[in-house]
This record gives C-alpha cells, structure tokens and sequence, in this order.
C-alpha cells in the first residue's frame, strides 16, 4: 500500500497513462485521417454537363479562335439546361451570407488530415463525400482552390476575413454517374452529408483538423505559413498570433454547437438529406434565440430541384411559402448566416446577402430540367413511351399538372369567372383547405369564400399580383392531404406541431420600442403568444425584418416604418419576386411538382425514402426495406440509383421515423390513405396496382417527359449588384449601393398600400 | 472475483425485478386514480388533423403487415382464424324508448351471419390462450346507412371479443403498436425499443393484454362478448354485449386438437339451437365511464346490461367449402349500421378506415368481390328459398319464419 502510494509510482501511472490516452488518441486520429467509412471513388473517365442547346446561344468568354470570319470561330457556345458560362458560375460561386463556426475560405485548403500532411480537402475526397466540381473549369479567378461547387466565400468585416460560404449550388446540384462517365445536373438534389457531424465528413473533419492543427505547434507553422503567404514579414508574427484566435474561437464555436445540437437530429440523414425545416427552426430559434427553443428534428428531407420552382406559386415540400425572397433569406438563416435577434442596439443585423439571393434566384429562371442523355444511357423505346403517355395522363398527370394559371394584374372578377368556367380551369382538379382536409370543388359548401375584387385568391390572402405578369402565367401547385398521400408525416408534424418562444427577442422590441423605436412586435393576428410561436409565423416575422432592413438601407422603404417609398413599389417587388407577400401557410399536405427531368432526381419521394421510379410505381411491399446510398450509380432501367451494400454506404432504414417509405402507393383496394394507385373504371373508389408493363412503359415515358411550354423569363438575370469575382462586391453592401432593375414597364397598376 | 460479478449481476436483476413491479403498481395506480378521457380527448383543429394524419399510418402499416402474413390468401389483420360462419336470426324486441333508436326502432326478425374467430395473427392454434371474436351481420335493415352508398348495404353489424375492456388507450399508442408489430418487434411496444429503459414499459397495458388473452371456452357458443368501444344510441351512449343463454357443451370433442372449436360448434348446431342474448348499457355520464379510453370497463354495478333482442342460431351444417370462402370475402365493419346506432369515439373514427381499408385490400388482392348481402340467400344459392306452387314468387329479403332453416348440409 505504501508502495503504491510512493510519488514515483503515481508519476510512473500518470505518465503511463497519458501515454495511452496519447496513443488512443493518435490512433483514431490516424484512422479518420485515412477514411475508414465514406464510399470508395469511383473513377470518372469524362466530366459533362447535361443537355447542349441546339443553337451555340453563349458568347465564349475566352475563345480560343477569335476571329469573327474563320466559320471554325469559337465566339459562340452551346449553352447546358439552358444556362451559359456566366450565368453557371454565379450559380455555383454566388455566396449567400452563410458561416460555419467561422471557418475561414482560405483556411480550408490549407488543411493538413489531422494526421500526417497530406491536404485534407482534395478532389477525391470531396468527391467521395458527394461533393461536386465544375466539369468545365479547373481552379480559376471564381474558385482559386479547387473547391466543389457551392463553395465559396464572402467578406466579413467584423472578422475582416473571407468566411467559407456554403451557398445554394453546394446542396442543389447532382452528379449521377453511369459506367465511368459523371453528369453533373444543375438544379439536381445534392448527394453529400454536409450538416453530418461523423468525423470523417468535410465540416466536422474540418474542425478536427484544425484543432489538431491548434494544438500540435509544427502544424500550425505550416498551416499558418500557407494561410498568410501574402503577408509582409514585419506583419508577419502578429497576423500569426490573430489566425491562432480565430483558430481557437472556430474550434470553440463548433464544440458550443456540437453540445447544443450534438443530439437533436437521432434519424440519421445519410448522403443527400437534411432535416431542412428541423435544422432551420434549431438554428434561429434556438442558437440564435433560446436553447429552451431546440426540439428534436427527426425528419430528414431530399433536396429539392430546383428547376421550374420560380414558375410555381407555392414552394418546399409541404408548398408553405409563396414568396421567393423570404423562402431564401430564412434558408440563409437555417444554413447558419448570422443575426441578432438578443441585443438591443443592433437588433436583426445580420449576413444575408440579399442582393446575392435575388441574383441566383433570378439566376434560376433561366435553368431548364434535363434531358434524357441517349447517346449515353440508351435510346427511348418511342413505343412503350406512347403508351406510358396515355397512363400519365390518365394516372399522374391529374397531381403533377402542370396546371398553367394566367398570371392576373390583381383586377380578376371571380364571380363572373366562376359563370364561365369550371373550378378546376384555375385551381387544378384536387386542394386542400388550410387545415388539410380536401376541398371538394364542385361542393360549393365546403368552398371557401373567395372574396371578389379583393386582390384574393383562392388559399393565399393578400396576395400581391401586381409583377405576376412578368411570368406571364404561372404554375398553380395542388396540395395533397397527408391522409390521402399517406407518405411519411413527420416532417409535415414536425413544422405544424412544434412551438417556440420568441419573448427574448420580443422583449428586446418592447425596449427599443420605449426608446422611441419604430420597430414592429409580431403580428397578434400570427402570433397570438410568443411563447408559442408557430414555425412559419416565427420565420415569416425574423425573415420579414431582415428584408425590412435591407430594403431600408437601399431607401426603398421609409426609414422609420415599413411603407414602401413612393416609386419603389416595383423594385421590391420584383425583390420579393413577382409581388408575391410572404404569408405561409400550414398545410398538412405535400405537394406534388410537374415531372420533367424527374429522372434525374432519385432517390424519390420528400424523405429519400424509395431508391428508383420503378419501385415508386409499385405497391410498397416491392419497395426496398433497407438500402444503401453514397454512391450515384445510375440505373437507366428503374429510373435510380444502385443501392447494393457497399463499404462504407449510409444505410437506409425504412422503418426508422422520418424515413418510411410507405404511400403514394399504387396499390390494391379503396383509394387514399396512402394508396392514390389506378381507380378501377367498373368500381369506382378502388384502386389496383399497375401491372409489371405498365410500370415500364411509364418508366420508359418519364425519360422524356415534357411539361409542355414552361413560362418565360423577362430577360437577363438580376445580377447587376453582384459584382462577382471582386471581392469588393462580397462585402456587406453599405447603405447607398442600390440595385439597378429594370423597371420599363408602362403597365398601370396600382401599388396602393403596399406594405411589406 | 467472480465471485463479486455474480452478486453484482444478483443485485442488478433484483433491483430490476423490484423496480418492474412498482412501476406496474404506479402505473395501475395512476390509471386508476386519473380521470380516464382527461389527456385523451383533443377535438382542436390539430389534434383531428393530427389523427388524421395517424389514421393513414396505420392504414399503411397495417396494409403491409397484411401483406406480410398472407398464407398465401390475404388475411384479415385480425381475428383472421375463423370458427365458422353461421346462419341466425336476430330478433330485436319491443322495447322501451330508451332502447328505440337504430336497427332497435324495428321490432322484428332479421336474417344474419355470424362469423366466430380467434383473435391473434397470425392465427392461433385454439388450445393456446387467445382472444375469441363474435361478428354479426344482420341484413336487409332499414334506415339510412352511415357509409357512402357506394360503401354501404342494407347491414347492421355488430362486432365483438370475449373481453369487456380493450388493452390499447389511444390511437397514438395503436399507431405505436402496429409499428412494432410492422418491424416484427411486437413485444417492443410494452417494453419500449432498448428493453430497459423503465420510462418506455407499459406495463398496464401488457397486464390488459395479457388478460384479453383467455383460454378458449367449451363451444364458441358458449362465451360473452363485448363491443369495448361506445355506440351512440339515440341521445345515450351504450356499449353492447351477447350473452350466450346457456353453457353449451360438446361432449366427446378431443380437446387437444388444433381447430377444437370449430368441432365443438359443428357438434353442437348439428343437435340443437343455439342463442345469444344481446344486451346494451347505458353510460351514465356521472359516472366513471369514459368514451375514449377503451381499457375502462364500464361498470356493470352501475349500469348492467339489458337485454334488448335475441340472436337465435338453428340447428344446422356450417361448415362446407363454398360457406366457409363466403365467410372469409365477407366484411365485417362497425360501420356498417344505420344512423341512430353511430361508432363513436376516436377509436372508432380509426376503425372505420382500417376496416374499409383492409377489406377492400384483401378483397382486391384474392380476387374477390364482397357485397354487402342483403339475406342468406344473397351470399350462398343454397339458402334461397325453393319456390312452391302456393308460393310462386318468394322474395328472400323478406324474413319468413317458415323458411327451412336446415336446408344446409347435414
């Protein structure tokens, strides 16, 4: 006993185990640091775009053979879905106000893995996470590092620095990959884990990384001689002494966030899917409000595509928000764009960037779905084709539309509308009431009352039309009630369900307000209690006031209210996009989208949760229980994706909440509760499944699937406060820069009122 | 050392032992102790949609556990092992007014069927402990039908187990429940997904569970069975029940056989009547007699049951082929009934969808198509009645005592 308690023995056990926990440590390290766990690379033997334009429409922005009378010139390029190389690189480089724990753009590359000194974000690697490059281009003046698509950078003058900007392009844009050949799909839904905290994913691997790098001296000399190799000597020690701070602070601002948020999210959410409205509601509610605000976020969504949703008068998978500005801003907050919404002085400053959203929004106007690539993946059986048509049009196409509305000046006559038309001409053949219970069209009890000459459209209210003609028509999106698709509810609950307590902020108004502000408190009408703020109410408000405060700063609207400025009325809507107000609704219902380029988007449905279009057309027996994803192997003949086991896969469980697969199930028996299948003729309310050719022959339909004439853009993206590649122009834009837009138009339309 | 570990292990087992049994007892107790509707009933806009919403889960779910059990027919979801399908007549009396609503507004003679069954899935053998279910169908009833036309016939059905109280307490927990069954982990419900964790037991429940599960009575015919769930019943809420009128035996049936009670009914029916006895009673609001909670039984102290009608089941032959297919494509559904009689509580509200649902799945699936029969004669040509010389035309719909009640094979 004396013995064991002599100072060299409990030295000797001390330094012991040190050295264990040293070695423990260092081994895992070592193992991360070599990937045990993410999807082997496959090989790309050609990088392309997807669907060239007939005609060489895109002026070359560096041609190689400039002569206008060589025929063999390169002045003209082919455009990709519809967009030309500029247009592309905004998409992918455009940053949006986005931050993750401060991690610096130009930290990033200089990264060793935590062991060893091998770069820790390279190519393959981003490759193998999912991650996605830019066929056309190598590192150029847009992406001087090699980074995948989406990543960027914006100027951040309180840190003075370039933040890592993850922007729209890095989630909403696919690659599938069939026998060697990669397509990268703009607009297509994402395929990497980029909110996972898994070590071994790009964000969290980042933060080991670095930390590694703080605490181990000879790596952060290296680190810091890469990261500041543009600065003088004699400034030299003390830039060292800051990136050692700004190092310190990310590593702490990731732990804050991984205690807090560590064990919100138990389904996991694998390649390609996020809890986005989870995510969102724990991010400003909670991070940026109160941490009695987190709630369990348990239902894992795909990305979206994100062709033809400008055209759409209803937006995200339950189609609860109708206007484009406020859908973005509240992204930019949910991907960790700061606010403040606790102190007094500053309230609601934030990193949006504002301008930078209605570029890529416009931007998007102008992307167009993709086209089957036959010389790559088969010709079209025309045939089968034409009878897929007619089951489409029988089967699908009363959900999926497209239901083409003339875009209305605000001046509609519904009575005398609904004399000479039937209620389907404008509002598709199925809808839902607010609460989620399907409107019967024809019954006119159960109609809501639409008031006439009212500006009032059937499920918006206040709806400002006065820019919807810009479109020239648009695409009315049906809701169908959770009860009758019947696929997994838990993301629809999850928004409708959850509550959460903005008094902090409302207290902060009160304050401001007795000093004299003209700040607004929310809207009792929306938010009765704050305690108990509903999801979209709550989002709406904050969103709101960040675009209030932006637009105040441009001088278009008043400096102490909310009244747009005389004359400014058209800009902001345009703003907003096509004077759409933001006023969300709580369906309980998900929305079906029109189907062109669909193949292109496994896996299906809103969770991810079915592999391939061919086991979508089948009853939900026939669907894969579990699967694996990770890879993007297409399969031409479903319509998916390979999902064989694999090392180092994302399992798929479908009985995990948030990812069942049932639903939208053409099935046997009485039609709805999950089974929408075949209505048989002879027995009407019951369905049938599709027959094995069937399935096929709309499989084989869908590769060429057309919406028909989709509306058009006006003209050229709004990008003109977007002075992307100079860094100036990613700076938070100081009071007096405006946008310039175009505002030609001789249309007499009253903007009477306008508020925002 | 070892030594230690096993005390260790000891110790753990005991502490768990003790705290199982005062989580029963705190959850037997706080059941008793609560008013029982109180945390169930939520008729807010979300709360509705929010069954709603649940209500096409389980419909989906159980779809698919359908799916799973099929042999290779498609089964019913539950009480999928039947006893037989038998001809009765369900005699309705006259009765005093509080008794006047429904199919109890009309006196009088009714054509039925009675489907008798074993409760589990998939289908038990009868010597094991089971729930035992009694399905009437009574036909050709006047008054508008609950269900859409397209849905409907002319049927009020009753459907019941050999247990007063259900061991399930809301739809969200039947929700929890088909989930597990649907992963293959039913006992998962009652014990939460890790096992050990004492905040996820529902001990009650199982204790309930357990005591739905009985051990087969002498005859089919010889139980009492109960509608657990509420009917309205004109301005009063009943919960109804069938009584058999005696203890029926069937001496000289092997009782260690797989289908023991199908033989012990044949044996019976093929020497004498059967009946039935169905009684109702009454809720008296004051008293502890929840709507939406089904694991509190009404006390029959309070209100007993009063007889009301008379299921009568002649003498006869059930079980060939053709009657025992007609059995398994006919549906039973609370649902069918006529207004007066209304289902009511959420569980209710659930059953109509399931019912519907899995009817029509099976039905479609096994390539059936199941009317709702409007007499005997309407679901098997053998019990149409022969037309004679002083009786040329004779309509089957119309309930005629002198109609041969044994014309079934023998």
């Amino acid at each position: 006993m004396k013995r064991l308690l002599h100072w060299k023995t409990i030295l000797k056990t001390i330094a012991s185990l040190l050295v264990l926990v040293f070695i423990g440590a260092y081994s895992y390290l070592w193992t991360i640091s070599n990937y045990p766990n993410i999807p082997p690379y496959s090989e790309i033997n050609e990088y392309r775009f997807l669907t060239p334009s007939s005609d060489k429409v895109c002026s070359n922005p560096a041609p190689q053979n400039g002569n206008p009378d060589d025929p063999n010139n390169d002045l003209q390029q082919v455009s990709y879905q519809g967009w030309c190389d500029h247009q592309r690189q905004h998409y992918y480089r455009t940053p949006q106000g986005t931050e993750f724990f401060g991690l610096q753009y130009d930290w990033i590359s200089n990264l060793e893995r935590p062991v060893g000194k091998k770069p820790l974000v390279t190519r393959k690697y981003m490759q193998q996470l999912g991650y996605i490059y830019d066929p056309a281009k190598t590192p150029n003046e847009n992406n001087p590092y090699d980074l995948p698509v989406g990543l960027t950078w914006h100027y951040n003058p309180e840190t003075k620095a370039k933040m890592l900007d993850v922007s729209c392009a890095a989630c909403h844009s696919a690659q599938i990959t069939f026998r060697g050949t990669a397509m990268v799909i703009d607009g297509g839904p994402g395929g990497h884990a980029l909110p996972s905290l898994e070590p071994t994913q790009f964000i969290a691997n980042s933060i080991v990384s670095l930390s590694t790098t703080y605490l181990n001296p000879l790596k952060f000399n290296r680190f810091a001689k890469k990261v500041l190799k543009d600065i003088p000597e004699s400034e030299y020690a003390a830039e060292k002494k800051n990136l050692r701070r700004a190092t310190w602070s990310s590593i702490k601002q990731a732990l804050v966030y991984g205690k807090n948020n560590g064990s919100l999210y138990p389904t996991t959410e694998g390649y390609g899917r996020t809890d986005a409205l989870g995510r969102i509601a724990n991010t400003v509610f909670g991070d940026y409000i109160s941490a009695d605000n987190y709630r369990i976020a348990d239902a894992p969504v795909n990305y979206p595509h994100l062709w033809d949703i400008w055209a759409f008068d209803w937006v995200q998978w339950m189609g609860t928000v109708s206007q484009a500005m406020a859908r973005n801003i509240n992204e930019s907050l949910g991907t960790r764009a700061k606010i403040n919404l606790l102190h007094g002085a500053e309230l609601y400053d934030n990193s949006v960037m504002v301008p930078e959203l209605h570029c890529i929004e416009t931007t998007l106007q102008f992307l167009k779905p993709p086209q089957w690539p036959e010389d790559l993946m088969g010709p079209v059986d025309q045939t089968l084709a034409a009878e897929g048509a007619t089951i489409f049009a029988e089967t699908c196409a009363s959900c999926h539309g497209p239901f083409p509305r003339k875009a209305v000046n605000g001046d509609i006559n519904h009575a005398d509308a609904g004399k000479s038309h039937e209620c389907t001409t404008c509002h598709g053949p199925t809808m839902t009431n607010n609460d989620g219970t399907l409107i019967e069209l024809k019954d006119t009890r159960n109609h809501p009352a639409v008031r006439v000459s009212d500006n009032q459209k059937l499920g918006k209210s206040e709806a400002e039309f006065q820019l919807q003609y810009k479109r020239d028509w648009y695409w009315e999106l049906i809701h169908i009630p959770l009860d009758h698709i019947g696929t997994d509810p838990t993301s629809a609950s999850n928004m409708l369900n959850n509550r959460y307590d903005i008094n902090p902020l409302v207290e902060q108004i009160k304050q401001l307000r007795a000093n004299g502000s003209f700040l607004r408190l929310p809207d009792p009408a929306s938010i009765p209690d704050p305690s108990k703020t509903g999801f979209a109410e709550g989002l709406a408000f904050i969103g709101g006031e960040v675009r209030a405060k932006q637009y105040r700063q441009w001088g278009l609207i008043e400096e102490n209210g909310y009244d747009v400025v005389a004359g400014e009325q058209e800009q902001v809507a345009d703003l907003n996009g096509f004077g759409e107000s933001d006023t969300p609704q709580n369906w309980r219902a998900y929305r079906p989208r029109p189907l062109e380029g669909v193949w292109a988007t496994a896996p299906f449905l809103h969770n991810g949760s079915v592999p391939s279009i061919f086991q979508l057309l089948s009853p939900s027996e026939e669907r894969d229980q579990v699967f694996y994803l990770g890879r993007k192997e297409y399969n031409p003949e479903t319509l998916g994706l390979e999902v064989g086991k694999f090392k180092g896969a994302f399992k798929f469980d479908t009985s995990i909440t948030g990812n069942s697969n049932l639903g939208h199930e053409f099935n046997d028996g009485l039609c709805g509760d999950g089974v929408i299948g075949y209505e048989l003729p002879d027995r009407p309310g019951y369905c049938r499944q599709f027959t094995q050719a069937e399935r096929l022959a709309l499989v084989e339909y869908l590769k060429i699937h057309s919406d028909g004439e989709r509306p058009q853009p006006e003209s050229e993206p709004h990008c003109s406060g977007v002075e992307w590649p100079n860094q100036a122009a990613a700076q938070i834009k100081p009071a007096e820069a405006s946008i310039k837009l175009e505002t030609n138009d001789s249309n007499q339309v009253s903007y009477d009122g306008t508020r925002l | 050392m070892l030594k230690k570990i096993i005390k260790l292990l000891i110790l753990v087992v005991l502490s768990y032992a003790l705290l199982f049994v005062s989580v029963f007892a705190a959850q037997m107790l706080a059941a008793a102790l609560r008013d029982p509707d109180a945390a169930l009933v939520d008729n807010t806009p979300l709360g509705k949609a929010n069954r709603r919403t649940e209500t096409a889960a389980i419909v989906e779910s159980i779809r698919k556990i359908v799916t799973m059990e099929r042999t290779p027919q498609y089964q019913r979801d539950a009480h999928s092992k039947p006893h037989g399908c038998v001809r009765a007549t369900f005699e309705v009396f006259e009765s005093q007014a509080t008794y006047n609503h429904g199919i109890f507004k009309n006196p009088g003679k009714y054509q039925a069927w009675i489907r008798f069954s074993n409760g589990s899935v998939p289908a038990l053998v009868d010597t094991k402990k089971d729930a035992r279910g009694m399905a009437i169908k009574v036909m050709n009833v006047p008054g508008e039908q609950l269900l859409p036309p397209l849905l409907a016939g002319k049927t009020q059905d009753f459907v019941m187990i050999n247990s007063p109280a259900f061991f399930i307490r809301s739809t969200a927990d039947y929700r929890e429940l088909e989930k597990a069954v649907a992963r293959g982990a039913p006992f998962s419900y009652f014990f939460g997904a890790h096992y050990l964790n004492p905040f996820e037991w529902r001990l009650r429940q199982l204790y309930l569970a357990l005591g739905t599960r009985k051990t087969a009575p002498a005859t089919p015919l010889s139980a009492q069975y109960y509608s657990m769930t509420p009917y309205n019943l004109g301005p009063n809420q009943i919960k109804y029940s069938a009584k058999a009128c005696e203890n029926y035996q069937a001496p000289g049936v092997d009782y260690s056989q797989p289908n023991f009670l199908r033989e012990a009914m044949k044996k019976v029916l093929s020497k004498q009547d059967a009946c039935f006895q169905f009684m109702a009673q009454i809720r008296k609001p004051n008293e502890r007699m929840p709507i939406e909670d089904p694991t509190v039984e009404w006390s029959e102290e309070k209100s007993p049951y009063v007889p009301i009608a008379r299921v009568h089941i002649p003498q006869q032959g059930f079980d060939t082929a053709a009657q025992n297919d007609m059995c398994e494509a006919m549906s039973f559904n609370v649902w069918h009934g006529v207004t007066g009689m209304e289902p009511i509580s959420y569980f209710n509200l659930l059953r109509r969808e399931v019912y519907l649902h899995t009817a029509a799945y099976r039905q479609v699936r096994n390539g059936m198509q199941a009317i709702e029969p409007n007499s005997w004669c309407d679901s098997l040509e053998q019990y149409c009645p022969k037309a004679s010389a002083d009786n040329p035309s004779v309509d089957p719909t119309d309930f005629d005592e002198a109609l041969p009640l044994n014309n079934g094979a023998l």
